[in-house]
């Protein structure tokens, strides 16, 4: 199927009828469009998705009113998106419209080639006949923009394998399948009863039940292996969160030792700033006094040295005159008397001995002042370095302390804590869907057990029954039927699986720098990538991953339309060719694989029409080049006069400057212009 | 008794003979659909058994 043109009228910013031709050539199949925001790009790749599909992509704020707000008031508004389809050899007018006020409308004409002549199909034919051409399901594979890219899941979605299903037309042979095993079955049953055999009939009914039961179960086991892996990935995300912030744990527990240690060190300098109080208070007299303590010891020596202290004479003479009982001067000094008394008494005062002693134990508590005193300082010095050491240990382990409190602030709790319960919700989730899974396929192998057993049953009593020759004939053509075409399923099946790991690889080759293999999981189409090594990658980088879809839409775009490089498959069925319609589809692309990813995306599809913002046009028309069949820009037209300067936009091609907003225009509104394709 | 050859032979061309016949049958599907709408399964399944039963294979 093949886009001929489209003509939008007053659709959304399209006010007025407008036309545009794609290419159609075979070796310049690719139509450019370049706007700017606001210019119709998003609106032109939704006109084209409600056309074939009735509905809007996600983004498209489709509330709004489809036709342009300047015919509001008008009350018979019409709008309408209307293409000229080429398929395989006939010409379709397909033309979806709005009446204000009313429900859309599909119309389908098939035009006839030689006469041109219009024949219009019956709604329901229409719809049908559009659907063929393109399922609805699978419009976002060739109508989409960057976000489509962004959320294609290729991690074994059930969604992924049933769109490939379709694309590929295996859904049909499927379908088919289970038709024809249906038909056996009736036969079978029919058979039952011409003979009259309620058992028979009863068996037959207990297997079509086991059956729908397998059907039923066969889903649910293929979304709860989907919805395991996808909660085991969500868990293993979360945790690979959670390492990034640490453990407040870890950081709680050295904060604790570090505060233990600071108190040790505290203590022991509490005692020593006792020991630094007590020595002060001990030695602060003999500070005070030692200068007064030296002065003393100075004039005590210079009093023994002038003999102004008494001496061992003054003794000896007082001695004498007692022994004598006569003083110096010849009076009597007999005992008893008041004179010899008196001079006893003065023989005790001037006992130098004692005077000795006295002087002797001063000088002494001198000496021991001035030691005290001079120790002093020294002391001193060595209490208050151990207290300076014991602070600055105190002050090391203030600081470990502080880091650890600074770490644990520094992890934001409400984060972790939310990024726990996440983890332990996706690991208790992926625990359930385990458990189902081995409940289902417990189930599923027991059924099957019993079908196996019940058909054996039923084919014995039917041969103990009696047949009905022409029931059998036709049983056994159907099953003949089936079986054809359930091995021409698994083949084609196994041909397009093939196919598609060859062409990712060979794909993801040319994109990537390194040798990366791709393969495609029969059981549930996951796409695995492999190193050189043949070891799974689990975690591609975003960019690879991305560049890994879109080698993914490349090549099933490329398998389908039979364009593809490296393998072919021998379809029995045919798979569905489509334009591809691509909005800015390589916003989601790191710069260096946009080149190569536009180029093989351009090969591989038959007709591609892909738009872009001015400034994203750099690079791709040296890629593109002659591939390039027809090219456009989205003016948008602003009425009234230009009001800033930075509005005045421009597409420069072919030293050319085209203007992508034009002023003073009637009414707001987009409008597309056809330039060039080439120089 | 034939020889292995006759058989793949055989084997073969009756794979093409059942290829054409599924082609017939797909194209009567197909254009039930594109003149008539959206097939129903029990519609489709009628056009399959009467296939069966008229078409030699």
């Amino acid at each position: 199927m093949k886009l001929i043109s489209i003509e939008l009228c007053n659709f959304r910013a399209f006010l007025g009828t407008h036309r545009i031709e794609f290419s159609t050539s075979e070796t310049a199949p690719i139509t450019v469009f370049i706007g700017e925001n606001g210019g119709g790009k998003t609106t032109f790749l939704n006109a084209i998705f409600w056309l074939f599909t009735g509905k809007f992509k996600k983004d498209f704020p489709s509330q709004e009113t489809l036709i342009h707000r300047d015919l509001s008031s008008d009350r018979n508004a019409e709008c309408y998106v209307e293409a000229l389809i080429l398929d395989r050899d006939q010409t379709l007018r397909v033309r979806r419209s709005v009446v204000k006020g009313s429900k859309s409308e599909l119309d389908v004409w098939r035009i006839n080639s030689e006469t041109g002549n219009q024949t219009p199909l019956m709604p329901e034919t229409a719809r049908n006949h559009l659907e063929s051409l393109l399922p609805p399901k699978l419009a976002n594979w060739f109508i989409f923009d960057g976000e489509y890219v962004k959320s294609l899941d290729l991690k074994g979605s059930p969604d992924l394998k049933d769109e490939i299903y379709r694309t590929f037309g295996l859904e049909f042979m499927r379908t088919l399948t289970e038709d024809l095993r249906k038909i056996e079955d009736n036969y079978s049953r029919e058979e039952g009863r011409l003979i009259g055999d309620e058992k028979l009939a009863s068996l037959q009914a207990e297997i079509d039940h086991d059956e729908t039961l397998i059907e039923k179960w066969s889903d649910l086991l293929a979304r709860a292996k989907y919805n395991h892996a996808s909660s085991e990935r969500l868990a293993k995300s979360k945790e690979e969160e959670l390492k990034k912030y640490g453990s407040s744990q870890a950081a709680a527990e050295r904060r604790q030792k570090a505060k233990r240690r600071k108190q040790e060190q505290e203590s022991l300098r509490d005692l020593k700033v006792i020991d630094k109080k007590s020595l002060i208070a001990e030695s602060a007299s003999a500070v005070i006094l030692k200068p007064f303590a030296d002065r003393l010891d100075e004039i005590l020596d210079g009093m023994q040295k002038n003999q102004k202290i008494p001496s061992d004479h003054s003794e000896t003479l007082v001695k004498t005159i007692l022994r004598g009982e006569k003083c110096i001067c010849g009076r009597p000094v007999k005992h008893p008397s008041v004179e010899y008394e008196t001079i006893q008494q003065l023989l005790d005062t001037a006992s130098t001995s004692a005077l000795d002693s006295r002087l002797h134990a001063l000088r002494s508590e001198i000496s021991s002042l001035s030691q005290v005193a001079k120790r002093y300082p020294t002391d001193l010095e060595k209490i208050v370095r151990e207290i300076n050491s014991y602070t600055e240990k105190i002050s090391e382990e203030q600081h470990v302390i502080d880091q650890a409190q600074m770490e644990i602030d520094s992890i934001p709790e409400d984060v972790v804590s939310r990024l726990e319960s996440e983890r332990y919700a996706a690991e208790q989730e992926a625990k359930r869907y385990f458990a189902s899974i081995v409940n289902i396929e417990r189930d599923i192998e027991a059924t099957r057990s019993t079908i196996q057993r019940k058909k054996l049953e039923y084919a014995k009593l039917l041969e103990q029954s009696g047949r009905n020759s022409v029931l059998k004939k036709l049983r056994q053509k159907a099953a003949k039927f089936r079986s054809f075409v359930a091995g021409e399923f698994s083949r084609q099946e196994s041909d397009v699986l093939s196919a598609l790991s060859s062409e990712l690889s060979a794909t993801i080759d040319r994109y990537l720098s390194k040798s990366y293999s791709v393969s495609v999981d029969p059981k549930n189409y996951q796409v695995i990538t492999r190193d050189i090594d043949g070891r799974e990658i689990e975690e591609l980088s975003t960019g690879e991953y991305q560049t890994l879809k879109f080698a993914f839409i490349s090549s099933i775009v490329g398998m389908a339309s039979s364009r593809t490089k490296v393998s072919s498959v021998d379809w029995i069925t045919e798979p569905v060719v489509a334009p591809l319609i691509l909005d800015a589809p390589f916003s989601v692309l790191d710069p260096t694989y946009k080149i190569s990813a536009a180029k093989n995306i351009s090969e591989q599809s038959q007709q591609t029409a892909m738009m872009f913002d001015s400034g994203k046009w750099t690079g791709l028309d040296a890629a593109l080049g002659n591939r390039i069949g027809r090219f456009y820009v989205f003016v948008q037209r602003i009425k009234g006069p230009k009001k800033h300067a930075d509005l005045e936009k421009a597409f420069f091609i072919h030293n050319k400057s085209i203007p992508l907003v034009e002023f003073n225009s009637e009414a707001d509104m987009s409008c597309v212009r056809e330039i060039q394709a080439n120089a | 008794m034939p020889i292995q050859g006759d058989q793949e032979l055989s084997r073969t061309t009756d794979s093409q003979a059942m290829r054409k016949v599924f082609q017939k049958l797909l194209r009567q599907l197909r254009h039930q659909e594109s003149e008539k709408g959206l097939v129903e399964e029990k519609t489709r399944r009628n056009i399959i058994q009467n296939f069966i039963e008229t078409e030699d294979f």
